[in-house]
């Protein structure tokens, strides 16, 4: 019947449009807000990137008062970067500096505030403290026992984050854990974590783990050590005293306009400052 | 044990079985001959599929069912205290639908036997023979033990199930309307191969089908309605039934 | 238009509508595998074939792309749980088609069926949580094979015993009764009849069971401990094929992203070739009878 197949074709040809279609769809909005071309004005923007910068995302976002809507989604540092890049979010967050190659792409760093890392253990562990060499020794492998550092004798259950992680990135920047291009603590760990989440939690429930963590996400359930006789404090890092620290960075393809200024002004203004500072952040405008 | 027939295999006294609240069979008396074929007949639902499970223990399968009564297979009593593994042994089955099971053949036959222990290949090579032989199905099926039984067809199938149960050497064979899924054709070689079996074992058989029954069975039991109404040498029943609704079950009034 | 020809044609439409349904279920499954194979497949050569496959370092900074341990750790982890979920779900499905009274069935099943609700994530820091501390206790970190393994043994029970008891449930009555009429005892039954006559089923519940195992990212993810090396005990660390996608695949680009999607190919193969596998086991039972 003639007309049957042409409903049919019909239906099969709608069906190939609507896919087609939001394939278009999607090429459309990939296209970054390169300002010019972007006319319609937004009332949302997406955020995507650091666990450790998420939660204080979440918090400005919350506290915002600007109009817009802010989404918040945490996906590491390396995601994020990616993610502004292609255009899939609005502003990348990153907890480490961008590289040379991030840059050159046209990627634009704005640091919203700096955050130690803090070198964790368990609460139960005696050690309080360990120099920076040490904590490279124990990160690199050299060093295997706590009783060559002053503790009990037992196994160091060595926790890192996975390899695209900001928080892992600047630590092994900070702490010399890198050798052309390889990780020496690829080798010395056992544990791979994929957020701040799992580390605390792998650092809770084994006695002699170690790890690292963003010191804004520090509690009472893990110790914070000692580096090379300094505490981790935000005061000791803004003195320039405590060494491992980065910055916490929003990162946007070419320099920040429009409804994304909008939001960065807000977060780089006092209020936005204020709430920094009240997660143990450390604020940059100051 | 008194007074115990030597001719009598099993006798039933004041038997009487409940589905629940319903009774299915109301005081059958009755004594089965040795090497001898019985048939039950009567219309559906008269008992008389049930009253062969009784026989062999298969109610005991179904939930809430109880009996009262005797049954005494050689004067034992095989609801009082006995194995009843054992009685399955002695007591086999071979059901309407031919049911092997999806293995080959010779595993259908040695089933029986290696679920009683025994284990040595040479032993079971014999008892396959012996039973496929038997059964009137050796030289269709030796050349292809290995094969599965299902391939085989419905008259050939029963065949085995024949010969799967006389592979456990029972003393009494219960048959449920075994030829009545087949085609006639098989169905004679089938009552050919009961007659023959009656040498070796004592058969009840139930069965629809009149005809085979006057063809083929010694004596004949009537059920009608959880009861037995009638049982007497075939000859009797099938020429001089006593029981009037006897005679109009046989001459076809009802059922 | 009689009602006559409204029939046929709504019946012609339904023919159609039937074909098209089917036609973009078989062209979902033909694109993702060509683009998996297409994107991945060529990351194998530039890399080396020998490189890839039997290198023993993953290192994406440095262009060092061995996937061996990976390899290693996906198939011993699915042996595992195999082991675990494999045996556990056939004799709780023989339970719950066989031996449970029909009330206390009625009760474990929706139960089992609940488990397999359980989001993989939670599944995960459970065995985080409660799993990995006891296997610390005896050695290792505790993040370790042994903890996916017992994870995903526990996470691939509803599938196995579902489809396993509804094969087993398939079995005709009347094979147990011909068992039972032979002097062959319940249980016994059970394991010479009903498992045999339903083979084709069970071994179905297994390869899928295999397959969500050795499919299954987050939750070992959460347990396996990630390192990528060797194992050398089942307290090792290690990290399964898909837990290295899941950890690199937001942020690779260019050779590194392609070598995860090459990884991907990997592990297609090895789905197929576990169901192969166990398709093949399960055809060779069946001439043998």
């Amino acid at each position: 019947m003639k007309s049957l197949k042409l409903v049919s074709l019909f239906l099969a040809g709608a069906l190939t449009f609507t896919l087609a279609g939001c394939n278009g769809a999607e090429t459309s909005s990939q296209d970054p807000s390169t300002g010019s071309s972007q006319e319609a004005s937004k009332t949302s923007l997406l955020l995507d990137g650091s666990t450790s910068v998420g939660p204080l995302a979440e918090l400005l976002a919350e506290n915002y008062t600007g109009g817009l809507e802010i989404k918040v989604q945490q996906t590491g540092s390396g995601t994020g970067i990616q993610s502004t890049l292609d255009g899939s979010c609005d502003i990348g967050m990153a907890s480490r500096d961008l590289t040379a190659e991030e840059e050159a792409e046209g990627l634009v760093p704005t640091s919203i505030a700096i955050d130690g890392i803090a070198i964790i253990v368990n609460a139960e562990n005696p050690v309080t403290g360990l120099t920076s060499e040490q904590i490279t020794k124990i990160f690199s492998g050299e060093i295997t026992n706590w009783s060559e550092v002053g503790g009990n004798d037992a196994e160091i259950i060595v926790v890192s984050r996975e390899a695209g992680s900001g928080t892992r990135g600047a630590f092994e920047e900070l702490l010399s854990l890198e050798q052309d291009g390889i990780s020496l603590v690829d080798e010395a760990a056992e544990v791979f974590c994929a957020s701040n989440g799992e580390v605390k939690q792998n650092i809770v429930s084994k006695p002699n783990a170690i790890g690292y963590l963003s010191l804004g996400l520090v509690d009472d359930t893990v110790r914070a050590l000692d580096v090379d006789s300094v505490q981790a404090t935000s005061e000791n890092i803004l003195a320039g005293t405590y060494p491992v620290a980065r910055p916490f960075l929003f990162v946007t393809k070419g320099e920040p306009a429009g409804e994304v200024k909008e939001f960065i002004d807000y977060v780089l203004s006092a209020e936005g400052q204020e709430l920094v500072a009240s997660e143990n952040y450390i604020r940059v405008d100051q | 044990m008194n007074n115990m027939n030597p001719n009598v295999k099993i006798s039933v006294k004041n038997l009487n079985l409940f589905y629940g609240n319903f009774q299915a069979l109301k005081e059958i008396n009755m004594s089965i001959q040795k090497n001898k074929i019985t048939a039950f007949i009567g219309p559906s639902g008269c008992g008389k599929s049930t009253f062969l499970k009784t026989l062999n223990r298969m109610n005991d399968l179904v939930e809430g069912c109880k009996i009262s009564g005797e049954i005494l297979m050689d004067g034992v009593d095989i609801y009082n205290n006995y194995d009843i593994l054992d009685l399955r042994k002695r007591v086999g089955m071979v059901f309407q639908k031919p049911n092997p099971f999806p293995m080959s053949i010779y595993d259908n036959i040695a089933y029986g036997p290696r679920t009683h222990g025994i284990r040595k290949r040479k032993e079971l090579d014999e008892i396959v023979e012996t039973s496929l032989r038997q059964a009137s199905v050796w030289d269709d099926v030796k050349d292809r033990l290995n094969s599965n039984a299902l391939a085989l067809s419905g008259g050939q199938q029963q065949r085995i199930c024949i010969a799967r149960a006389i592979a456990v050497k029972p003393e009494v064979l219960l048959m449920d309307e075994p030829t009545s899924a087949l085609d006639p054709i098989s169905t004679l070689k089938i009552e050919d191969l009961i007659t023959e079996l009656k040498k070796n074992y004592t058969i009840a058989i139930v069965t629809h089908n009149m005809q085979q029954a006057s063809r083929v069975s010694d004596y004949t039991a009537f059920f009608l309605l959880g009861e037995l109404v009638e049982f007497n040498e075939t000859i009797k029943i099938f020429t001089i039934p006593e029981n009037k609704k006897t005679e109009d079950y046989i001459t076809g009034r009802f059922g | 238009m009689n009602s006559r020809t409204l029939q046929r044609i709504s019946a012609e439409t339904a023919k159609w509508i039937f074909r098209a349904a089917s036609i973009f279920s078989v062209l979902a499954l033909l694109l993702i595998t060509v683009f998996l194979i297409a994107y991945g497949a060529p990351a194998i050569f530039e890399i080396g074939p020998k490189e890839f496959l039997l290198g023993t370092q993953w290192q994406p900074n440095a262009k060092i792309f061995g996937i061996l341990p990976m390899i290693l750790a996906s198939i011993y982890i699915t042996l595992g749980a195999a082991l675990i979920g494999f045996p556990l779900g056939l004799l709780t499905a023989v339970f719950l088609a066989e031996v449970a009274p029909p009330r206390l069935a009625n009760l474990v099943r929706p139960l089992i069926k609940l488990l397999a609700g359980i989001p993989s994530v939670v599944c995960g820091f459970f065995g985080l949580m409660v799993l990995v501390p006891r296997i610390m206790d005896i050695q290792g970190a505790g993040n370790s094979m042994l903890a996916a393994m017992i994870i995903l043994g526990i996470m691939i029970l509803p599938t196995v015993v579902s489809i396993s008891e509804t094969a087993l449930r398939a079995v005709p009555s009347s094979y147990k009764e011909a068992s039972y009429a032979l002097g062959e005892s319940r249980i016994s039954t059970i394991f010479r009849v009903t498992i045999p006559a339903a083979k084709s089923g069970i071994l179905t519940s297994f390869a899928l069971g295999a397959g969500r195992a050795i499919g299954e990212a987050t939750a070992v993810a959460l347990v396996a401990g990630n390192k990528v090396q060797i194992p050398s005990s089942i307290f090792d660390s290690v990290r399964t094929l898909t837990t290295n996608c899941v950890f690199e695949m937001g942020y690779a680009s260019g050779l590194h992203q392609r070598a995860l999607f090459a990884t991907a190919v990997i592990l297609f193969i090895l789905i197929i070739l576990i169901n192969i596998a166990l398709s093949v086991l399960g055809n060779k039972e069946e001439k043998h009878e």
